[in-house]
């Protein structure tokens, strides 16, 4: 188990190199030149050369993006912001703690809607009670995450003055955001439920505690749910990397101090290392997220174990194993 | 099933009645607002500076809805330029003169009297009752340092491009000499401006470096003072309850900004209650809230013309007159100011808004109406009948006047090929001259060299969007004539030649006006703005019931 984990962390290595690569490399290829975007439109051409010098700018690509690794791996440096001219980490820590807190409430808000939904649409199987919990939550996926923001908020700030429209100033303020994002991944978890439920109950065990005189509230309870639950805590993780991406947008819409929103405001300003700083971020933390999460699979499901951990060694042998028995 | 039928008619029409809710409020109130709403009273008109002068103070928190943070408070010591940072500083920072919004003229404020003493020197004497941040009366040291310290950190912008400090001087306690490096006897009215506010040097000192004294501005003799900064959250100023000026009343104790990109979520916070007034939304969307009964919408012009510009460097086919002529033929101007103002302006007949007091208005209504005709045989003459592709660049907010210009265009056989991107590459391709037509808005309102920038000579090759990146002795000396001009009188016969020598070669087409919209609670008043057209949060105030 800690091998693996280990292996799983060296991955994230090549995952850094790649994705810190691949936004150099765009980076250079965007017009607008951040020196100018520095000193205003009005400075002058030597003045533009000369902080292009100083910044860096004028090195080949592959020399900037070296400087730029080394400064991580050495000093844990990813660049001072243009704007503000503070240290890109210690501006994204602070939001890294609000957007995550907003993209863990938003997953229990989703989650837990979502499971309740699906297991009522499996225990009502091809009735209305189905049919409605479908388009339900079929709406808030279909639906764009801003309009739902706007309408969010005009029903709860703008009617009934219930929350903030906009801000974090208190704990309420979160509240509208981890409900927006998180409604949008009701549908996810409902279908996810409810197919699992179905299949579940489907099962020969269910069968045979019926026959043993169990009843349904206690085999849903005891015997379908724990079993039906292991996808959908597997599509946490999944769903986990979506909020990330939907409190992205939605940051800007609540006036949320988030990642999201200074990855946005950082584009539009050509602030580059905080462009790249909050992406590699970003980054690392779906990837941690992701190895937590196949971890989590592994203790949910312990079957997974030697899946998992022996990778597809393992699974190849258990395929052979199956192929001669057939 | 019958039940099935219910429900699933029952949740489409929850649904369709709450999308048309968040829609618009005011979709069918837009007759009660607009007999009984102030939104109905919007007009063409500059609805800002309108309303009388607060006389109660309150213990009430204003929050102002901005749409974005600014990187500093006081960015003239960082040597930016950030609307953000114009509208919180300028309540924390007096000028030396200010502007009378509704009549131009320029009044006393921290000096009670100047003048020139030669063509680029102004003697300023200063009001011996003003005090700093500290307690400490205003003296002429802090004149002379603010402008000395505008000069070596904000050279490159408004904030000290053509200020000298070598000829700045205190001449005595209450008296100070303010040197400028070229001749524009309007020049004291840029001194209103915002970046132009005064700050002592011990004050500022105090604070730590320029850096941390931009963000955390413990100093001025502004209305307000700073209290607070929570990044990314929220700046928090208080009243200065030992202001000079005994004729204003701060209204609000406190002003709150807070920081919301979208428009739409700004408008809302005003109508929850949770902002008092929401800035700087596009003016197409704010007219859709002018019905809205539940909120004030205010349109205002700022003495900013949308112009359109040809690109006239040896590229083919903008060198020809008659190309250029074909494009102005073949433009409807009524419509293109309909569009751009949301219905609330008109077009610009001159190339200076018309509110500005040396406008001109150069052309006549009749003069500039669309003839497709026209257009095609000039096309037609310039060897272009089949058609005629031109490329044109513009910052993402002209896209739909773009799209305006592209459907007239288009009537003529002209094929216009929009590329609207965002302001750094806007102004790196405008910077390059790769286009053939761009849109800019340019601010003249007054005839100092900052607000002419666009065609300065020297900067005309680093910073060229106001020009067609070419120029001519002949329009240096017109535009020279301008800012020297004595008075507004003689500087409108010269804007008048301007004019001769950019029509004379079609160079640039007036489009209209540049509009704001300010979106505050119904009974917020007080909309009063300054340069640039950034309001001045200083003088809103609650109206009594």
């Amino acid at each position: 188990m800690i091998k693996y984990i280990i292996k799983r962390i060296l991955y994230l290595i090549p995952i850094m190199l790649g994705v810190s690569a691949i936004i150099f490399i765009l980076k250079t290829f965007t017009p607008g030149d951040p020196a100018r975007v520095i000193l205003g439109n009005d400075a002058t051409q030597e003045q533009v050369d000369a902080k292009r010098e100083e910044l860096g700018l004028n090195d080949p690509v592959i020399i900037q993006y070296g400087n730029y690794i080394k400064g991580i791996v050495t000093r844990g440096d990813f660049g001072d912001s243009y704007r503000t001219g503070n240290p890109v980490l210690s501006e994204i820590l602070p939001r890294l703690k609000t957007s995550g807190l907003i993209t863990l409430g938003a997953v229990a808000i989703g989650a837990v809607i979502g499971v309740l939904l699906g297991i009522i649409s499996a225990l009502r199987k091809y009735t209305w009670v189905d049919s409605l919990v479908l388009v339900i939550s079929m709406f808030f996926q279909s639906v764009p995450e801003f309009v739902v923001a706007l309408v969010l908020i005009f029903i709860f700030a703008v009617n009934y003055h219930l929350l903030p429209s906009s801000g974090i100033e208190t704990a309420s303020g979160y509240i509208l955001p981890m409900l927006c994002i998180g409604l949008s991944s009701v549908a996810s978890y409902t279908r996810i439920t409810r197919s699992s439920m179905l299949e579940v109950l489907s099962e020969d065990y269910i069968r045979t505690a019926k026959a043993k005189g169990q009843t349904d509230s206690n085999i849903t309870k005891h015997h379908a749910l724990r079993n039906a639950m292991i996808p959908v805590a597997q599509s946490i993780g999944t769903n986990l990397g979506n909020s990330i991406g939907g409190a992205m947008v939605l940051e800007t819409v609540f006036g949320v101090p988030g990642v999201g929103k200074y990855i946005v405001d950082s584009i539009t300003q050509r602030n580059y290392p905080s462009v790249l700083g909050g992406a590699l971020i970003i980054a690392m933390v779906l990837t941690i997220i992701n190895l937590l999460v196949d971890i989590s699979f592994i203790l949910i499901d312990p079957r997974l174990k030697s899946t998992i951990i022996a990778g597809g060694k393992k699974s190849k042998k258990v395929k052979e194993t199956a192929a001669k028995a057939a | 099933m019958k039940l099935k039928k219910l429900v699933s008619t029952g949740l489409a029409t929850v649904m369709a009645l709450s999308m048309v809710a968040c829609g618009s409020s005011g979709t069918n109130e837009t007759a009660e607002s607009n007999t009984s709403g102030e939104a109905a009273t919007v007009t063409a008109e500059n609805t800002a500076n309108a309303d009388e002068a607060n006389t109660e103070k309150s213990d009430e928190t204003l929050v102002v809805a901005l749409a974005s943070e600014p990187s500093s408070i006081v960015a003239t010591l960082v040597g930016e330029s950030e609307n953000e940072s114009s509208i919180i500083g300028g309540a924390l920072l007096d000028t030396l003169v200010a502007q009378d919004q509704t009549t131009g003229e320029i009044i006393p404020n921290l000096a009670t009297e100047w003048e020139w003493l030669d063509d680029y020197r102004l003697q300023f004497t200063l009001r011996d009752d003003v005090k700093n941040y500290d307690g400490d009366l205003l003296t002429a040291d802090d004149v002379v340092y603010t402008f000395n310290t505008l000069a070596s950190e904000s050279g490159n912008n408004d904030g000290g491009k053509f200020l000298d400090p070598s000829k700045n001087e205190v001449v005595d306690e209450h008296t100070a000499i303010i040197g400028f490096n070229t001749v524009a006897p309007d020049i004291v009215t840029m001194l209103t401006w915002t970046p132009f506010g005064i700050f002592s040097q011990d004050e500022v000192e105090a604070c730590g470096d320029f850096a941390t004294a931009a963000d955390a501005p413990m100093f001025g003799s502004g209305k307000y003072h700073f209290k607070e900064w929570v990044q990314g959250q929220y700046i928090t100023i208080e009243r200065n309850e030992d202001y000079w000026n005994p004729d204003y009343t701060a209204y609000f104790k406190e002003i709150k900004f807070t920081f919301t990109q979208d428009a739409a979520s700004r408008e809302m916070a005003v109508e929850a209650g949770d902002a008092g007034v929401a800035n700087d939304i596009a003016v197409a969307q704010a007219s859709t809230y002018a019905s809205n009964p539940n909120v004030k919408t205010s349109f205002y012009s700022f003495g900013q013309v949308m112009h359109l510009w040809m690109n006239m460097r040896d590229s083919e086919p903008m060198k020809d007159v008659r190309v250029r002529e074909a494009i102005d033929k073949a433009l409807d101007y009524d419509a293109i100011a309909a569009y751009q103002t949301g219905g609330q302006g008109t077009q610009s007949l001159g190339y200076i808004d018309k509110d500005v007091p040396f406008a001109v208005d150069y052309y006549t209504e009749d003069e500039r109406k669309q003839d497709i005709e026209a257009a095609k045989a000039l096309l037609e003459e310039a060897g272009y009948g089949d058609g005629l592709t031109i490329s044109a660049l513009g910052a993402q907010d002209t896209e739909g006047l773009y799209t305006v210009i592209q459907a007239q265009l288009a009537l003529a056989g002209i094929t216009l090929e929009i590329n609207t991107v965002d302001i750094p590459t806007f102004v790196q391709g405008a910077n390059g001259g790769d286009y053939d037509v761009i849109i800019v808005g340019e601010y003249l309102d007054s005839r100092n060299p900052s607000a002419w920038v666009f065609f300065d000579e020297n900067s005309i090759n680093t910073f060229c969007i106001g020009g067609p990146k070419w120029t001519s002795d002949e329009i240096q000396s017109a535009i020279s004539d301008v800012i020297t001009a004595a008075d507004n009188d003689t500087a409108k016969e010269k804007v008048a030649a301007l004019e001769d020598l950019f029509k004379k070669d079609t160079l640039v087409l007036n489009l209209c006006p540049e509009m704001k919209a300010v979106i505050t609670q119904t009974d917020i008043k007080g909309l009063t703005t300054r340069e640039r057209g950034f309001i001045d949060v200083t003088n809103f105030y609650r109206e009594a019931e």
